[in-house]
C-alpha cells in the first residue's frame, strides 16, 4: 500500500506546533518522571510510526527532550492542548494502567446506601407521638430478622405501636420511595431525558384523574372493591391507563421515538388534568379530600397495603434491574443501540411498562408524591456515575431512605397534625438538591 | 471472510425514493469509499447495510444475507460509526468502549473476563489506555473519534462502516484517523466501507470507490477511473482540476472562477 509513508510526508502541521513553545510540556514540568519515562518508552520507532501513536505521548514529552527533533514529525493539532491541563492525571493513570475507575467503589457505595437506609428506618421507627426507647426498638427490629432472636425490653403497648403503626408505615414509605426513585431513573434512561419522571408519560396525571373520579363519584375512600380500597385501585388503573394512552398515541403520531412519546405524554397529562379540574370544580365538597390524596400521605398505612404493594414492587424492580445494561446501551441513541444488537423500541416498551407498574403501585398506596423520582436519580448519578447497574440499585436504596425521612418530618413537624408528604419532599428536597448540585459541580465541566 | 455485497438495494423513506437499486461489491479486507454530492444517499446506504433502515434488495456479508440475521448476529458482523456518535458526557471511556461488547453478551449483559480483555485491548490499540477513567465529555474531537473507533473495534466485527469519519476534525486529525483506520484494516483484516466528503482523501485511502448520485450508482472502480474532471463537474457542479500525486492516485483541486466581475 505504501501508506505508512503518508504520515511522514506531512511535517507542516507538526512543524508549526513545535515552533509554538509547547504549551503541553510546560504544564507537565512538575509531573512524575516515572510516568514520563514509561510514556516515552512506548513511542514506536519513527519510521513505522502512525500519527496517532503519538497522540497521547507528544504532550508528555518533557521540554528538555528537544521538541524540535522529537515532535517535528508528528501531526499535532490545537486540541491537544486541551489535554495539557490534565496531564498529571494522565500520567498517574498510566502508571496504573486502564483498570476501569475505582473497582471497589460500587460495593462501597451500595453498602453505604444500605447503611443509610437502615439508619433511616430505625430513626423513623423511633420518632412519633408515642415515644419509643432507642435500644428496645433497635432490639425489636433486629428480632424481626431471620435467625435473630433477641428479647426486647419493650412493653406490649410499645410493641404494638411499633408493629402495627410504625413499621407498616415506615416500610411502605421505604417501598414507595424506592419504587419512585428507581422508576424515575428508568424513565430518564428510557427517554434519555434528565427531566423525565412518572409525570412525563401520563402516569401521575392518569392516577390523579382516576382517583378524583372515584372520590367524587365513586363513594370515596371507604368504598372497596374485592377487599381493596377503591381509590388505590383507581389510581393503579389510572396510572397504567395514562401511560398506555401516551404510548399508543406517541407511537401513532411518531415512530416510537422518545420525543414523540414525551410529547404524547404531555398531551395526555394536560387533557386528563383538564378533566380532573373540571370534576373538582363541579364538586367543591370533595376538593379537600382530593387534595389530601393528590399530595400524598402514608397516614393510612397498614400491613394490608404493604402486602398489596409488595408483589408488584418485586416484579417491577426485577424487570427494571435486569435491563440495567440495556439502558446503558440506549444512552447511545436508538440507531447506535440497534447497531449493537439491541432492539431499542422493544427495550423501551419493556422498561416503560415495568417502571409504570412501579409508579402505579406507589401511587396506589400513597397518592402522588412528586420530586423523589426526579431528584433521587440525579443525586445518585452525581456520586455513582451514569452506569445503570449501579444507578438503579442505588436509587432504590437512596429513594427509600429519602422518603422514610421525609415521612418522619411529615408526621412530626406539626404533630399531631400531618403535613402532606409531597409538600415535605419538595420543601426539603429542592434545597437539598441544589446543595448536592453545588457540591458536585466539578462533574459538569 | 467479510466481503460485502449489495444487489439492487432500494430504500424509500416517507414515500421518497432515497436509494434506487444500488449495487456494491467490496472485497474482504479492502477499503471502499462511497462518494457523492449532498443528498445522494451515502449515509442511507450505510444505514441499510448495518440494518437500521428497512430496504428492498439483497445485502450479504461473507455470503450471508444480513436481513435474515437476528440483530445480535448482525452486530457481530458489522460495526458502524455514525457521522455524529452519541457520547454520554458522564460515561467514562472504559465504560463506553465496553458497550461495544454488547452483541457478544447474553440478555442479562454480564461481561466476562474475555469481554473486558477485548475492550482493554481496543483501548490499547487506539492509544487510549491512559484515558480509560476519563469522562467522554472531557475528550477533544480527535480523541472522541478514536474512542468511537475503539468501541467499534471492541465489537470484533469483520466489517467497519464509517459515516464521514473526518467531519469536524482538523487537517492533522483527519489524517490521523484515516491512517489509523487503514492500519486497523490491514492488521485486523477489517473490511472498511466509508462515506467521505473529501474526494482527495477518498482517493488517497480507498482501494475502490463508488460514486452515488441521486440514489443510484453512476461510477465505480479505482480512484483514477472514478474521479475524472468531467464526472466531478457533471455530478458535483464543481470546477476542478485533477492531478496525479505521483503515486498513481488522483488529487482534486477546486478552481476559482476567473471571469472578471
Amino acid at each position: 500500500m505504501g501508506r505508512g509513508a503518508d504520515s511522514e510526508t506531512t511535517p507542516g502541521v507538526g512543524g508549526t506546533d513545535a515552533a509554538r513553545p509547547g504549551a503541553g510540556p510546560l504544564a507537565m514540568a512538575g509531573a512524575g518522571e516515572d510516568g514520563l519515562a514509561e510514556m516515552n518508552a512506548s513511542v514506536p520507532s519513527p519510521t513505522g510510526a502512525l500519527a496517532v501513536d503519538h497522540s497521547a505521548t507528544d504532550d508528555l514529552v518533557p521540554e528538555s527532550a528537544g521538541i524540535g527533533e522529537s515532535n517535528s514529525d508528528l501531526s499535532a493539532s490545537p486540541d491537544r492542548s486541551a489535554i495539557d491541563g490534565r496531564a498529571t492525571t494522565i500520567t498517574s493513570a498510566t502508571s496504573a494502567p486502564h483498570r476501569s475507575r475505582r473497582p471497589a467503589r460500587p460495593t462501597i457505595a451500595l453498602l453505604a446506601a444500605t447503611a443509610v437506609l437502615l439508619l433511616a428506618v430505625l430513626v423513623s421507627s423511633l420518632g412519633g407521638a408515642a415515644g419509643l426507647p432507642v435500644l428496645g426498638t433497635t432490639e425489636a427490629l433486629l428480632d424481626k430478622l431471620p435467625f435473630v432472636d433477641i428479647h426486647t425490653g419493650l412493653g406490649p403497648v410499645q410493641l404494638s405501636v411499633l408493629n402495627e403503626i410504625r413499621l407498616p408505615r415506615v416500610l411502605l414509605a421505604t417501598l414507595v420511595g424506592a419504587l419512585l426513585a428507581q422508576a424515575g431513573a428508568a424513565y430518564q434512561g428510557v427517554f434519555r431525558n434528565p427531566l423525565s419522571d412518572s409525570g412525563t408519560i401520563g402516569a401521575s396525571a392518569g392516577a390523579g384523574m382516576a382517583a378524583t373520579l372515584v372520590i367524587v363519584y365513586g363513594g370515596g375512600p371507604e368504598h372497596t372493591v374485592a377487599g381493596i380500597g377503591a381509590v388505590p385501585l383507581a389510581a393503579f388503573v389510572g396510572a397504567l391507563g395514562g401511560v398506555l394512552a401516551s404510548y399508543v398515541l406517541g407511537t401513532l403520531v411518531g415512530r416510537g421515538g422518545t420525543a414523540s412519546l414525551i410529547l404524547a405524554g404531555v398531551a395526555v397529562s394536560s387533557f386528563v388534568g383538564a378533566v380532573q379540574t373540571f370534576v373538582m370544580q363541579r364538586s367543591t365538597a370533595d376538593v379537600r379530600q382530593v387534595y389530601s390524596w393528590l399530595f400524598g400521605s402514608f397516614a393510612a398505612s397498614d400491613w394490608s397495603l404493604v402486602r398489596l404493594a409488595l408483589p408488584y414492587a418485586v416484579i417491577s424492580v426485577l424487570i427494571v434491574s435486569v435491563h440495567a445494561r440495556h439502558l446503558d446501551v440506549l444512552a447511545l441513541g436508538d440507531d447506535e443501540a440497534a447497531t449493537l444488537g439491541l432492539h431499542p423500541v422493544r427495550t423501551r416498551l419493556i422498561v416503560l411498562a415495568a417502571a409504570s407498574l412501579a409508579t402505579a403501585t406507589a401511587v396506589a398506596v400513597s397518592g402522588i408524591i412528586g420530586f423523589v423520582g426526579l431528584v433521587v436519580p440525579h443525586v445518585v448519578r452525581r456520586v455513582a456515575g451514569p452506569g445503570h447497574r449501579l444507578l438503579l440499585p442505588m436509587s432504590l436504596l437512596v429513594g427509600g431512605a429519602f422518603l422514610v425521612l421525609a415521612d418522619l418530618l411529615a408526621r412530626t413537624v406539626l404533630a399531631p397534625a400531618e403535613l402532606p408528604i409531597g409538600v415535605v419532599t419538595s420543601f426539603v428536597g429542592a434545597p437539598f438538591f441544589l446543595v448536592i448540585l453545588r457540591a458536585t459541580r466539578e462533574r459538569d465541566r | 471472510m467479510s466481503a460485502v455485497k449489495a444487489a439492487g438495494v432500494r430504500v424509500t423513506l416517507d414515500r421518497k425514493s432515497i436509494l434506487r437499486g444500488v449495487d456494491l461489491a467490496v472485497a474482504s479486507g479492502s477499503w471502499h469509499a462511497v462518494l457523492g454530492p449532498n443528498g445522494a444517499g451515502k449515509s442511507t446506504l450505510l444505514k441499510a447495510i448495518v440494518g437500521i433502515l428497512p430496504y428492498q434488495g439483497e445485502i450479504q456479508v461473507g455470503g450471508e444475507a444480513v436481513a435474515k440475521l437476528a440483530a445480535k448476529a448482525r452486530a457481530r458482523l458489522i460495526a458502524y460509526v455514525p457521522q455524529q456518535p452519541q457520547l454520554p458526557a458522564d460515561m467514562t471511556v472504559a465504560e463506553y468502549v465496553l458497550l461495544g461488547r454488547t452483541p457478544h453478551l447474553g440478555y442479562l449483559g454480564v461481561e466476562s473476563r474475555t469481554d473486558r480483555a477485548v475492550a482493554d485491548g481496543a483501548l490499547e490499540r487506539l492509544d487510549l489506555a491512559g484515558f480509560a477513567g476519563r469522562r467522554l465529555g472531557a475528550m477533544s474531537g480527535g480523541e472522541r473519534q478514536r474512542v468511537v473507533l475503539a468501541r467499534a473495534l471492541a465489537q470484533q466485527a469483520g466489517v467497519l462502516l464509517l459515516d464521514e469519519p473526518t467531519t469536524a476534525l482538523d487537517l492533522g486529525h483527519q489524517q490521523q484517523v484515516l491512517d489509523l483506520v487503514d492500519e486497523l484494516r490491514s492488521t485486523e483484516g477489517l473490511t472498511v466501507i466509508s462515506t467521505l466528503h473529501d474526494l482527495s482523501l477518498a482517493a488517497q485511502y480507498a482501494d475502490d470507490l463508488t460514486l452515488l448520485v441521486d440514489g443510484a450508482v453512476v461510477a465505480h472502480g479505482t480512484a483514477r477511473e472514478v474521479l475524472t474532471e468531467q464526472r466531478i463537474a457533471e455530478h458535483y457542479g464543481a470546477r476542478v482540476r485533477v492531478f496525479d500525486d505521483g503515486a498513481g492516485r488522483p488529487v482534486i483541486h477546486l478552481v476559482r472562477d476567473r471571469r472578471p466581475g
